[in-house]
């Protein structure tokens, strides 16, 4: 019982601490490609410009050839963002030189799929926006969504379709290997160092790190009793009733996170067999890992919280378990407020007074 | 049959305090099967979540938030306001106003207000002679001011549930956020003018130190604003840095948060709730799609239709049902369950989305006033240790006022639409 509740307590550190550094990571990947699209995206267009200017006009008649074309059949609606984007590909940027200027306010899709793959997705924000109906469409262009549907969606119903159209048409200038630098021989060193810090992959990371901090954070809400719920009738209960009421609950949540953690489990082979790329050599069924470890993680939490209710109960090692239970709710949480102290200003310093 | 008892069931345990994540994913699981698809097709939904560029902004703001909450801000705010609002008449009910609603939009709306800057406005409240029922009921009340206001939780977690633009949003909660604050404060003075409350003097000194002492904390909303109206940067871009910028203000500027010793805590607790909002969300897209598909919103609409003749009669049910469904559930749990299934009825009454969504809010935020669980009756009894039966008495004149308020935005659907920029046609 000891070892258990040892390792219950090393686990929840690894979670928090997983859960900082993806934080941390994240707050620092945006920032990296904040700053890139606003910084260095506007920098090289220029400069770029300026190297087109002494181009000769082949460079131009070539400009459109790369461009995978948006499937015919793909809905009226993500056609438009499809468009602009397909005619700023990698190739072509010289069309990008002209269409991004005009374009930022009155079409943020156009310098989208502009082939730097770290504005990319921070630009489709807005074209989602156009077609808010399919949210995954525009977001698909990201170059990771589209694999995904390709192989993961059984159902196939319309808004998976536009998505492909559009992940097909635009996503794969991310995921492919960069022909830039061949068709484009007058790229000045400085352009083609501006270019490779783009660094693509970090749409895809900031991405994948959103759901490991959803399923870390949710792992560490359950001991927490943080996770949202309708506690209007349970505040009725009294305290014993309530305490077995809580067995019962964390068990149907064991089960139904079972439930999930298998269905996860067959979503992520079934992405294996299908052999969807994420991102270069980084096979799509990777970037879903998270999702069957998240749920089995969830699984264990409430399946060890069910047994610590069960051994309180019965009254093994009860003092322990109180005083862990006491420890993990003492905080000012959402949903579960402790009761704060009125004359202390902030929750920071009612927390310093508590322990 | 079985489906039946199963639902029964899976009420049941919703009632009893589940986890709504638990609940919603056990319903879309037992659907899809149900309907003879692989399960995984809750997953596929939960994953596809992870592409939604609007993501990021829940972690970003609300570690802005806890930040905010954990480092001096509420003293930094509430001296700032009496300073600059305490000589009008009624001045420190204004203050109270405006720092609560200020703390809410980025703390979210999880009591946080009420402990953090309730404890301070309260005893100044009683200490210069406001009456101490309408004292109780301003500092639960302004507990939920401003979730009307960008960058507030509730309109994110609503863009993401309904697939609303959420920079539209925060555009729209504009106007109606401000009015709700107005409409507050006009009934705070006017109960200051009728008791005997007493004023601050305005000293110079106070004012402008106050201001400069604020400063920094003062530019986040200014970057916010900034951010959505310029243009010039996404919704998701305007999340990562103010997290970005808070976080150097209230560590290196204020020196309130130490690296170290606060950081691991507030990142930790911060990030669980992200966490619950976003498992249930995950698991809600997925019922949902199955809800569309299945058709489900089509067929309320049907029995719906016979009762409601007009957009009118149906925006008042609207509003009385979801007063009642503020009082049971907190918001993030009320958007993710409601909204599915009104929305699309909603629209065929010819309801504009966004605007639907500013009402949604509004009521949910007197919800949180309400009898019989309001969160801020619950965090206000505990806060201030007074029974919750006192808290409903206290509560229910500026539930009044605020439904006054409620009623103009929902009948008046210019105060949401007004600002947003007309439809800029794709080339």
């Amino acid at each position: 019982m000891k070892l258990l509740l040892a390792f219950d307590r090393g686990l929840a550190k690894v979670e928090g601490f997983v859960l900082a550094a993806s934080l941390v990571a994240l707050l620092l990947l945006t920032l990296y490609s904040v700053a890139y699209r606003n910084l260095v995206a506007p920098q090289v267009l220029r400069m770029q410009g300026e190297a087109a200017a002494e181009a000769d006009a082949s460079v131009k008649a070539a400009a459109p050839v790369p461009v995978p074309v948006p499937v015919p059949d793909s809905p009226a609606a993500p056609a438009p963002a499809a468009a602009p984007a397909a005619g700023s590909g990698y190739g072509g940027d010289m069309d990008e030189e002209e269409a991004a200027p005009a374009a930022a306010p009155a079409a943020p899709a156009a310098p989208a799929a502009g082939g730097y793959g770290g504005d990319m997705d921070d630009e489709a924000a807005p074209a989602d926006e156009a077609k808010a109906e399919a949210p995954a469409a525009a977001p698909a262009a990201g170059g990771y969504g589209g694999d995904m549907e390709d192989e993961g969606e059984p159902r196939g119903q319309a808004a998976a379709g536009t998505g492909t159209g559009t992940g097909t048409g635009t996503g794969t200038v991310v995921a492919m290997p960069p022909p830039a630098p061949a068709a484009l021989p007058e790229d000045t060193p400085t352009i083609a160092f501006l270019k490779k810090i783009a660094f693509p992959w970090i749409d895809a990371v900031t991405r994948h790190l959103l759901l490991w901090i959803g399923f870390f954070g949710a792992a560490l809400a359950v001991s927490r009793r943080s996770h949202i719920a309708i506690d209007a009738l349970s505040r009725l209960f009294p305290e014993k009733g309530r305490e077995k009421l809580r067995i019962l609950l964390d068990l149907v949540s064991l089960v139904a996170c079972v439930f999930l953690t298998r269905a996860a489990w067959r979503f992520m082979m079934a992405e294996r067999e299908g052999g969807g790329m994420l991102y270069g050599d980084v096979p799509s069924w990777a970037g879903i890992t998270i999702v069957p470890l998240g749920f089995a993680l969830l699984a264990w939490h409430f399946a060890f919280e069910a047994l610590l209710g069960i051994l309180a109960a019965i009254g093994i090692d009860r003092a322990e378990i109180d005083a862990r239970r006491a420890e993990l709710t003492a905080r000012p949480e959402h949903g579960a407020p402790a009761p704060a102290v009125a004359t202390t200003p902030t929750p920071a310093s009612a927390q310093e007074v508590a322990p | 049959m079985t489906m039946t008892v199963f639902s029964v069931a899976i009420l049941a345990l919703a009632l009893l305090g589940t986890p709504l994540f638990v609940i919603v994913s056990s319903t879309a699981m037992a659907s899809f099967a149900a309907a003879g698809i692989d399960t995984q097709n809750a997953i596929v939904e939960l994953y596809r979540l992870a592409a939604n560029p609007f993501l990021i902004t829940i972690p970003m703001f609300t570690f802005a938030g806890f930040l905010m909450a954990e480092g001096g801000t509420a003293k930094r705010l509430a001296r700032v306001a009496r300073a600059c609002m305490g000589w009008l008449p009624g001045g420190l009910v204004i203050a109270t106003i405006l720092a609560c609603s200020f703390f809410t939009t980025f703390s979210g709306a999880s009591g946080v207000t009420i402990i953090a800057l309730g404890g301070l406005f309260l005893p100044v409240l009683i200490a210069e002679k406001y009456p101490e029922r309408f004292s109780f009921g301003l500092c639960t009340a302004a507990g939920s001011m401003g979730l009307l206001l960008p960058p507030a939780l509730p309109l994110i977690v609503y863009g993401m549930v309904a697939g609303v633009e959420i920079n539209k949003l925060f555009i729209a909660g504009l106007l109606p956020g401000l009015l709700t604050v107005v409409v507050l404060s006009v009934f705070g003075v006017w109960v200051a003018l009728r008791s005997d409350a007493v004023r601050t003097k305005l000293s110079a000194k106070e004012f402008f130190g106050s201001i400069w002492e604020f400063k920094w904390e003062a530019l986040v909303p200014v970057i916010i604003v900034a951010g959505i109206f310029g243009g010039i940067v996404t919704v998701a871009e305007v999340s990562a840095i103010t997290a970005a910028y808070v976080l150097i203000v209230e560590v290196f500027v204020y020196k309130d948060l130490q690296i170290r010793r606060d950081m691991p805590r507030v990142m930790r607790n911060s990030m669980i709730l992200v966490g619950a909002i976003l498992t249930i969300l995950g698991c809600a897209l997925g019922l949902t799609n199955y809800l569309v598909d299945a058709e489900v919103p089509m067929k309320i609409f049907e029995v719906a239709q016979q009762f409601f003749t007009s957009k009118w009669t149906f925006l008042l049910a609207l509003n009385i049902f979801l007063l009642i469904v503020g009082g049971f559930l907190d918001i993030f749990s009320a958007i993710m369950v409601v909204v599915p299934l009104i929305k699309p009825v909603a629209q065929e009454v010819g309801i504009d989305p966004i605007h639907l969504a500013i009402i949604f809010i509004a009521n949910l935020q007197i919800g949180y006033l309400m009898p019989p669980a309001g969160i801020d009756l619950c965090v206000a009894s505990l806060a201030f240790k007074q029974p919750m039966t006192r808290m409903y008495r206290v509560a229910i004149p500026f539930v009044l006022v605020l439904f006054i308020a409620l009623m103009v935005i929902t009948y008046v659907p210019w105060l949401s639409l007004g600002l947003l920029p007309p439809e800029v046609p794709v080339p």
